[in-house]
């Protein structure tokens, strides 16, 4: 974390001292940071952030995946001339507790094909999912858990 | 010169499928049964609209509409976000359209030994009793044989519980009345019933 | 060069018109509000955001690439919260899932009323 903190700081610092204040130019600061930071990396920090790094590159990956295979699924469904939807809410035991995290899985499965997160219960052990095919919620419970979740803790873990 | 025809053809198709768009969503606002459908028809707007400003913004080479469809992004987020605050506070309307009928008609069924539509874990509502059996159909409630032959003959196809429900109304014409004024109106745009509590919005902050 | 670049932008346009597209056929088509909120929320979302990289893949510059792919990622993280917001609005007030509906295991006090 605070090797985060110490990258970002390096990049307002870039974009400050080279005196153009774009996107693109803090962008590029950060990069030069990051890769100033890996050098000195035996010096702090350890290796744990950079294996973190990694699993929040590779949480985004499957969230870009995610996206498009979801939007080419709820396109092929609706060009089906029969529409053959067993819509339901069911329920999914959170094995992930930090808000943050939950926020992250919620929006997550939003975005996964056929599921879209409804409700937290108050004591944030459940998250209420609705799914457009929900004749098997096992194996639905299952693809989150597995996936999604799994990558959650080990990016944030 | 190829390039440029290439990309002014692409913008003419995207203009005419996203005018297509715009008028199937527009629709959807104004029959929408109910109050949160007309929501996300209008968030779909916004989404529409951005696609509209980013096509102008090739057609023109006026890159600066981007920030303009960015920020008609967060206007509807906004937009999208007040909205479901006030379904929040407002609750829903008594007679309101939602799919399946509510309150007396729904009384109505159960009085008469059809199946109730209230949807639980286990029970299946009616209109499935004509499609393929699904497995995990749970202990059904007693259906007449007659009734079953009426809906598999109706051949229940796409919209399933409209279809169904519109044969339920017919097959039992002297039926109490509620049911099929409440189906018959299911099918129609909604108007708003005089409602006694009209003018109050329930304030209920949970 | 200029060719392939219009090629990418013709592809991501018609990409996202067919997305957007989807969207509204599934907003006309689905039976109730919550898989109405699927379509909307997702194939709308992605039309949308293809439109935006279209143009700057249009602009080739890098400066506006980046701009539009900011306006993406806006797009796309915000959808999905108002979608999950206006579903937890709906439901707790009391609308209900279709006849088509399997299950629900979630119950508020005004869905049961």
């Amino acid at each position: 974390m605070t090797t985060y903190i110490f990258n970002v700081i390096f990049a307002v610092v870039w974009v400050a001292i080279t005196g153009s204040a774009t996107l693109l130019n803090l962008i590029f600061g950060f990069f030069i940071a990051t890769i100033a930071l890996w050098i000195v990396r035996g010096e702090m920090g350890g290796p744990g952030y950079w294996r973190r790094v990694g699993k929040v590159l590779s949480l985004l990956q499957l969230f870009i995946k995610e996206l498009a295979m979801s939007a080419i699924r709820v396109a092929i469904m609706v060009f089906n001339p029969r529409m053959d939807v067993k819509p339901g809410i069911f329920a999914f035991p959170l094995t992930v507790d930090k808000d943050h995290e939950i926020a992250l899985l919620a929006n997550l499965i939003t975005l996964t094909p056929g599921t879209l997160s409804v409700d937290v219960s108050p004591d944030c052990k459940t998250l209420y999912v609705h799914a457009l095919d929900c004749s098997d919620p096992e194996a639905a419970r299952r693809d989150i858990a597995e996936g999604f979740e799994r990558k959650i803790l080990e990016a944030f873990r | 010169m190829t390039a440029n025809t290439i990309t002014q053809f692409a913008v003419n198709v995207g203009l005419v499928v996203l005018s297509i768009s715009f008028l199937l969503t527009v629709w959807r606002v104004i029959k929408g049964p109910t109050l949160p459908d007309r929501v996300i028809a209008l968030d779909m707007l916004v989404g529409i609209v951005m696609g509209f400003i980013a096509l102008v913004a090739i057609r023109t080479g006026f890159t600066l509409y981007i920030d303009i469809a960015i920020s008609l992004g967060l206007v509807g987020f906004l937009a999208t976000v007040a909205f479901a605050r006030f379904i929040l506070s407002r609750k829903r309307r008594e007679g309101e359209d939602g799919s399946p009928p509510d309150g007396s008609s729904e009384q109505a069924t159960a009085a008469n030994g059809k199946t109730s539509r209230a949807i639980s874990p286990t029970a299946l509502p009616a209109p499935q009793a004509g499609a393929p059996v699904p497995k995990e159909a749970g202990p059904k409630p007693p259906l007449s044989k007659s009734e079953a032959t009426k809906k598999t003959a109706a051949k229940v196809k796409i919209a399933k519980a409209k279809a169904a429900k519109k044969v339920a109304a017919a097959a039992e014409p002297g039926k109490s009345g509620a049911a099929a004024a409440a189906s018959t109106a299911g099918s129609r745009p909604p108007r708003k019933p005089a409602v006694k509590n009209k003018p109050t919005v329930k304030k209920e902050t949970p | 060069m200029d060719i392939l670049l219009a090629l990418a932008t013709a592809a991501l346009i018609l990409a996202g018109s067919v997305f957007v597209f989807a969207a509204t056929l599934g907003l006309n088509r689905f039976p109730d509000l919550y898989s109405r909120m699927h379509a909307a929320s997702k194939a709308g979302t992605v039309g949308s955001a293809l439109m935006l990289i279209a143009v700057g893949v249009h602009a080739a510059d890098l400066a506006i690439l980046a701009r539009s792919f900011a306006g993406f990622f806006f797009f796309v993280l915000t959808a999905p919260v108002s979608a999950h917001l206006l579903a937890k609005a709906a439901h707790e007030s009391g609308y209900p899932l279709s006849d088509l509906s399997v299950r629900d295991e979630l119950k508020h006090p005004a869905a049961e009323k």
